[in-house]
């Protein structure tokens, strides 16, 4: 009965893992017809930024309220992400415009890979670096520059 | 290796830090508070830019399918992707949920093939699968994690 349980709670895990995947991916398919037609990149970074701040807003607002103020350390954190994020999604809807989403896309699946390397930077102490993981960057390295020497 | 490569590459080492850096600040503040400041940030950062470069007038000459394409993909982007990846991982695990997240570009090509009428050439595909294999390698590994 329990292990029954555990299959359920981890099948709906698996489709919700499955449909943020496919929001990003279709977000991302949507913002490369912009560009496409026309539209400057960084206009569309920032319409998509306004009505993501007007939905999280809208949706998160009762939380917020009930927040304790941040500490100092905090804020530098969130505000030094936020110009990192305006630099991503500006770079790569300029990059759109320049090479296709299926070249542009794979890229930028090695988020994780980056991520990591970041990981060991900034938060030292919570993970470490394992001969798998340095197989698994060989992989993702090998095949960005495949696609940029291909393209 | 193209502008459009390097750029993409660029925004590839500016979303995993920033990625990490919102890791850190959910250290000290709820994940609502840095999602929204986050969010706020973006904009203004990006508002700032555009008005640099090409003015106010830069904003204008919208149309309205551009709105509805934007506020999709706002909607996509910072409220149902990072909702249900938040629930795909505490149901899942992250070991389940990360490698399917880390699928997207086999996912992105096939959605450019189909609605974008792309022709990726052949080592663009064995490129992404590598990347989708490299990804998943590193994100299954669970020795790499401390606590």
């Amino acid at each position: 009965m329990a292990a029954s349980a555990d299959a359920r709670r981890i099948t709906i895990g698996l489709v919700f893992a499955v449909l943020a995947m496919l929001s990003f991916v279709t977000g991302g398919l949507l913002a490369n017809h912009l560009v496409g037609r026309g539209n400057s990149p960084v206009v569309v970074a920032f319409y998509e930024a306004m009505f993501g701040l007007a939905f999280t807003l809208a949706i998160r607002l009762r939380a917020l309220r009930s927040d304790r103020s941040p500490v100092r350390s905090g804020w530098g954190w969130m505000l030094a992400a936020g110009v990192l994020f305006a630099l991503a999604t500006g770079s790569f809807y300029t990059a759109l415009a320049r090479i296709d989403f299926s070249v542009a896309a794979p890229i930028v699946g090695a988020v994780p890979l980056t991520s990591y390397l970041f990981v060991l930077i900034v938060l030292r102490g919570y993970e470490r670096l394992t001969p798998r993981v340095m197989f698994g960057a060989a992989l993702v390295v090998a095949g960005v520059g495949l696609i940029g020497v291909a393209n | 290796m193209g502008v459009g490569i390097l750029l993409a590459i660029v925004a590839t080492f500016a979303w995993g830090a920033g990625d990490v850096f919102v890791r850190r600040a959910m250290f000290d503040v709820s994940a609502e508070l840095v999602v929204v400041v986050v969010v706020g940030m973006v904009a203004a950062v990006l508002g700032v830019v555009i008005v640099s470069t090409g003015g106010i007038a830069a904003f204008g000459g919208i149309e309205l399918a551009f709105v509805g394409i934007a506020a999709a993909m706002g909607a996509l982007g910072w409220v149902t992707g990072n909702l249900f990846y938040f629930h795909g991982l505490k149901r899942a695990g992250v070991t389940l949920a990360a490698p399917i997240l880390g699928a997207a570009p086999l996912f992105a090509i096939a959605l450019a093939v189909v609605f974008a009428g792309e022709r990726p050439n052949l080592y663009t595909l064995i490129g992404a699968f590598a990347v989708v294999m490299g990804v998943a390698v590193i994100l299954t590994d669970r020795k790499r994690v401390l606590r």
